[in-house]
């Protein structure tokens, strides 16, 4: 880099990426996600985003090739990584060596993989085709390759474990007899003495839409991007935030006088005088030529057409009568540099499409005729993929927290800044420390029963014979979305209500609220171990166990009743030395204040 | 099909210096012909295709940004290298030390370049600087109003040895040749307000490939060579072999899969396609994130054993499918997207009008999974 040439960036925004995750993971549980990171991430970059997959909730990933899985294992990735389109000659042995899972089309794939003679036999998936017509193996060609697979794996070759498809998105009643047809697709198999321990066919839209297709594991791809996968309902009405910020500087401004023409062919003519600002990002960058004519960008406040052709290198913008500078940072699509997006002077949210907000990769697919997903995997080599984080903001206060302890002080403490109709929403892995902070946080705001992981009652509710203010805990993680935390009937404005797993819901329900990411330090433990490692994965399954075992014994020992539901327990919990969410390892604790971007009042999802 | 890659962008440096000796037979010993290898040469491979240019002739290098000059000297090319789009805290230490000629288009620039100049050791000597100036096309270049300003400080500068004004250019709108023409009077009234301020640039340059082979007027000591040097043509009604010119590239995917089907099968995302009897699809692993544009769904053409068929269905991420109806075809097969029309393959201005754009914008956007690679 010279320092010499244009800023052209893509900010990618890791914290924007992990919220989406973190939605879409809380959305399919207790499906698996894997998260699709091929084609670089959609543009977004792969090793990046795979490691930030990880750490939100993703518990593996999909690229396209050995090649791309190969390059994640390089970069340390320890998540199983999928991999579905060979070349005829595609390096098997070195997928097998690698511990790559192998989406399995044909018989020729399964004789390529044995005749690598790999020591360690792949797990396959087998891919059936229920439509699309591109990959997988049709109808009549599926029980001979059922037969195959299972002779490699009696041979020891492969190891079969499971069959998966892909949705067209032709119509529900398409993906409907797509579903039908992978479930007879299974029985088929089942006959013929096959097992798969794992069924997928959901990808963003069905994940989504479809509750039905998620089975064991949804593949998220674009979504995750923050790039709806409807025609219908946008990322941002979806909960979703953008997480590529296409933007340059303005290079040069000049004055023109009424009817100057501007670039090739002067399609564009100024209407009056006006000011013509040049940006340096061109067809060569990804701004879609056939977009010409349409195209908006976002400057310092507010959208202003493009003027003329979009060329190889540039494009220029009429701003008007705008005082706009060279130096000026131009915002072709995305979120802008606060997180968010950029807000109005009241601090309140711009309206998504107005002319004071800026544009989405998902307009840009509207003007260039295409789709969000095209939009943001074609930006351009010349463009620097920068990597930001939220900025920390007045609300964006961080802590680092050492030790169960010290998560629990933390608790105490916070209770001092809640009071009636707040709502928290805690976000992290199992294990990151939500309940030891929220038992913290009841003993802070003295309200009555000691406070466990509700898991198995969905909402505890603490009263509080102080303040009257009542304490209600909600673990989401077993709701099946916005509808059912709705018919909890909880009482938001006269209760302090803290929700774990609550992101991508609580949004959906209430217009403000607090979050609270609790995160690992980055670099303190091999990204990917943690869904994966011994401490961990333990610590998950033991979650919902251990609980269960708890609450039984509190269910049995609550003597006030709360709601009915979920009684405050008067006894228990204090005994409890060994609280399995407790952090066992330092955290870094982030506070947001998040604003619901909804644009209508319905729940939107199904 | 070992050693064939699956995704293959197959670069023909032949063709280039075919071109780039046919333009320059056209233009004559008086007129240098500069092989313009910005946003790495078209998408054909900036080093590659320089190299190839240079041998047949071209005795300049252009690119946009001095990213793309500095990555052009990294790699041993020692002939000028003029860029013109700049960063906006653009100090152009690092255009100096590799010795590449700034394109300057206003007083804050010349400021820039002759603070790096100052900056060096003085043995160094002037830095060169050639002054953009804008005719018309309203994008970059010194507006009209500017230009007083931008030549005085620019004669100052030179005066004191500080920077050295060695050409004068501006760029073509290509709306008619009538605005063409208008361009180049203004272009000659700019040079004549230079020399009035003092300055006495050597080079002086406005065409780029449609005026040069459109207005021979317009070709001065120097025409941009760019798309006509990949052998495409600037022209919606003049294909590349009406004017001589050899495409370069030849982009290639391979069939990865073959299935029959019965009629009315749904094809791809959205069904948009159905095949109208019992056919044969080939699923091609080439998609939009290699740069296939989707707007070509349905519509553009590809080639598999000398047949040529259409895209059947949405283009995906990172694969498309083909009806073949009762083709042979088999999985490794080559599909040719475009090529040499010379040679039976689709024309790439196929691929340009089924996506609702230009033949530059296709070859420059192919992906960075492609592989590519010379011949000559």
């Amino acid at each position: 880099m010279s320092g010499d040439a244009p800023e052209r960036q893509a900010l990618v925004n890791l914290d924007a990426f992990r919220h989406n995750v973190r939605v879409l993971s809380s959305l399919a549980r207790p499906a698996e996600t894997m998260l699709a990171v091929k084609a670089d991430a959609y543009g977004h970059g792969m090793v990046e985003l795979a490691f930030a997959a990880l750490e939100a909730g993703a518990s593996s990933l999909a690229v396209l090739d050995i090649p791309a899985a190969l390059a994640l294992r390089a970069a340390g990735v320890t998540a199983p990584i999928f991999a579905w389109m060979h070349a005829p000659d595609a390096d098997f042995g070195a997928a097998a060596g690698a511990d790559i899972d192998l989406g399995i089309s044909a018989e020729w794939q399964i004789e390529a993989i044995a005749a690598a003679r790999a020591s360690v036999a792949p797990r396959v998936h087998l891919k059936i085709d229920t439509g699309l017509h591109r990959n997988g193996a049709s109808a009549e060609q599926w029980p001979g390759l059922v037969r195959a697979a299972m002779a490699a794996d009696d041979a020891g070759s492969v190891r079969l474990f499971a069959a998966w498809s892909h949705l067209a998105d032709a119509s529900p009643a398409d993906d409907a007899v797509a579903l039908a047809e992978l479930h007879t697709a299974v029985e088929v198999a089942e006959r013929l003495g096959a097992r798969f321990e794992l069924v997928h066919l959901a990808a963003s839209s069905a994940g989504i839409r479809m509750p039905e297709a998620r089975l064991g594991l949804v593949r998220f791809g674009i979504a995750a991007y923050g790039v709806t996968p409807f025609d219908d309902e946008s990322a941002l009405e979806l909960g979703l935030r953008p997480v590529m910020t296409l933007a340059a500087p303005v290079v040069a401004v000049k004055r023109v006088a009424a009817g100057h023409g501007v670039s090739y062919g002067f399609d564009y003519r100024a209407p009056t005088s006006t000011t013509l600002a040049l940006v340096p990002l061109g067809y060569a960058d990804g701004i879609p030529r056939a977009a010409n004519g349409r195209g908006q960008v976002w400057i310092g406040g507010r959208r202003y057409p493009i003027a003329g052709r979009i060329a190889m290198d540039q494009f220029v913008v009429d701003v008007g009568d705008a005082a706009v500078t060279v130096g000026d940072e131009v915002v072709v699509f995305g979120e802008g540099r606060e997180a968010g997006g950029p807000r109005a002077v009241d601090g309140s949210a711009v309206v998504p499409g107005s002319a004071a907000s800026i544009p989405t990769a998902e307009e840009w697919a509207g003007w260039a005729k295409t789709i969000g997903d095209e939009i943001v995997s074609r930006v351009g080599p010349r463009v620097r993929r920068v990597y930001v984080a939220d900025a920390a903001q007045a609300e964006g206060e961080t802590w680092v927290i050492d030790d169960p302890e010290a998560m629990h002080a933390f608790g105490v403490q916070f209770a001092r800044r809640l009071g009636a109709g707040d709502v928290l929403v805690l976000t992290g892995e199992l294990g990151a420390g939500k309940t030891t902070f929220t038992r913290g946080l009841g003993e802070g705001l003295g309200v009555r029963g000691s406070v466990t992981s509700p898991t198995f009652v969905l909402a505890r509710t603490h009263p509080n014979a102080a303040t009257g203010v009542p304490l209600v805990h909600v673990d989401a993680y077993r709701l099946d979305g916005a509808a059912q935390l709705d018919d909890l009937d909880i009482d938001f404005a006269g209760s302090i209500v803290v929700v774990e797993w609550g992101a991508g819901l609580v949004d959906l329900i209430v217009d403000d609220y607090l979050e609270l990411v609790i995160d690992r330090p980055r670099g303190d433990t091999a990204p990917g171990e943690g869904d994966e490692g011994g401490d961990d994965g333990a610590a998950g399954d033991g979650e919902g166990a251990a609980d269960g075992a708890a609450g039984d014994g509190e269910d049995a020992a609550d003597g006030a009743a709360g709601d009915g539901e979920g009684a405050a327990d008067s006894a228990a919990g204090d005994g409890e030395g060994e609280d399995i969410d407790a952090p066992v390892e330092p955290r870094t604790v982030t506070l947001y204040r998040r604003t619901a971007r909804r644009t209508s009042g319905g729940t939107g999802h199904e | 099909m070992s050693g064939q890659p699956l995704r293959l962008a197959a670069i023909d440096l032949g063709a280039v210096r075919h071109n780039v000796a046919a333009v320059k037979a056209l233009v004559g010993d008086d007129t240098q012909v500069m092989a313009v290898v910005k946003a790495n040469g078209y998408g054909h491979g900036a080093v590659e295709v320089a190299r190839a240019a240079v041998s047949a002739g071209a005795t300049w290098l252009g690119v946009a940004d001095i990213d793309e000059a500095v990555r052009l000297r990294e790699a041993g090319l020692t002939e000028p290298i003029l860029a013109w789009l700049h960063g906006t805290e653009a100090t152009f230490d690092v255009a100096l030390r590799h010795g590449i000629d700034v394109g300057v288009s206003s007083v804050a620039q010349l400021d820039a370049v002759a603070g790096a100049a100052q900056r060096r050791d003085a043995a160094a000597g002037a830095a060169r600087v050639q002054l953009k100036v804008d005719t018309g096309l309203g994008r970059n270049g010194a507006a009209e109003g500017q230009w007083a300003a931008v030549f005085a400080r620019a004669a100052q500068l030179q005066s004191a040895g500080v920077i050295e004004v060695v050409g004068l250019f501006s760029h073509l709108s290509n709306a008619n040749d009538d605005e063409d023409r208008q361009q180049l009077s203004r272009l000659d009234d700019a040079v004549a307000r230079a020399r009035g301020a003092g300055l006495d640039p050597a080079i002086i340059h406005l065409a780029a490939t449609a005026a040069t082979l459109r207005l021979p007027e317009t070709r001065l000591s120097l025409v941009r060579l760019g798309i006509g040097m990949y052998g495409l043509s600037p022209f919606d009604d003049r294909t590349s072999a009406d004017l001589g010119l050899r495409p370069a590239m030849r982009l290639e995917g391979r069939v990865i899969a073959v299935k029959r089907v019965e009629a009315d099968s749904g094809v791809s995302y959205g069904y948009t396609y159905r095949t109208a009897a019992a056919s044969t699809l080939a699923l091609v692993g080439l998609g939009y994130a290699d740069g296939v544009p989707r707007l070509g769904s349905n519509r553009a053409p590809a080639w598999i054993d000398g047949q040529v068929y259409r895209v059947s269905g949405r283009i995906a991420m990172d694969q498309f499918v083909v009806d073949v109806h009762d083709g042979d075809v088999a999985v490794g097969d080559r599909v040719v997207l475009f090529g040499d029309p010379a040679d039976g393959y689709p024309a790439v201005e196929q691929w340009a009008e089924a996506a609702e754009t230009i033949n530059y914008e296709i070859v420059t956007r192919i992906g960075p999974r492609f592989e590519r690679r010379y011949t000559s």
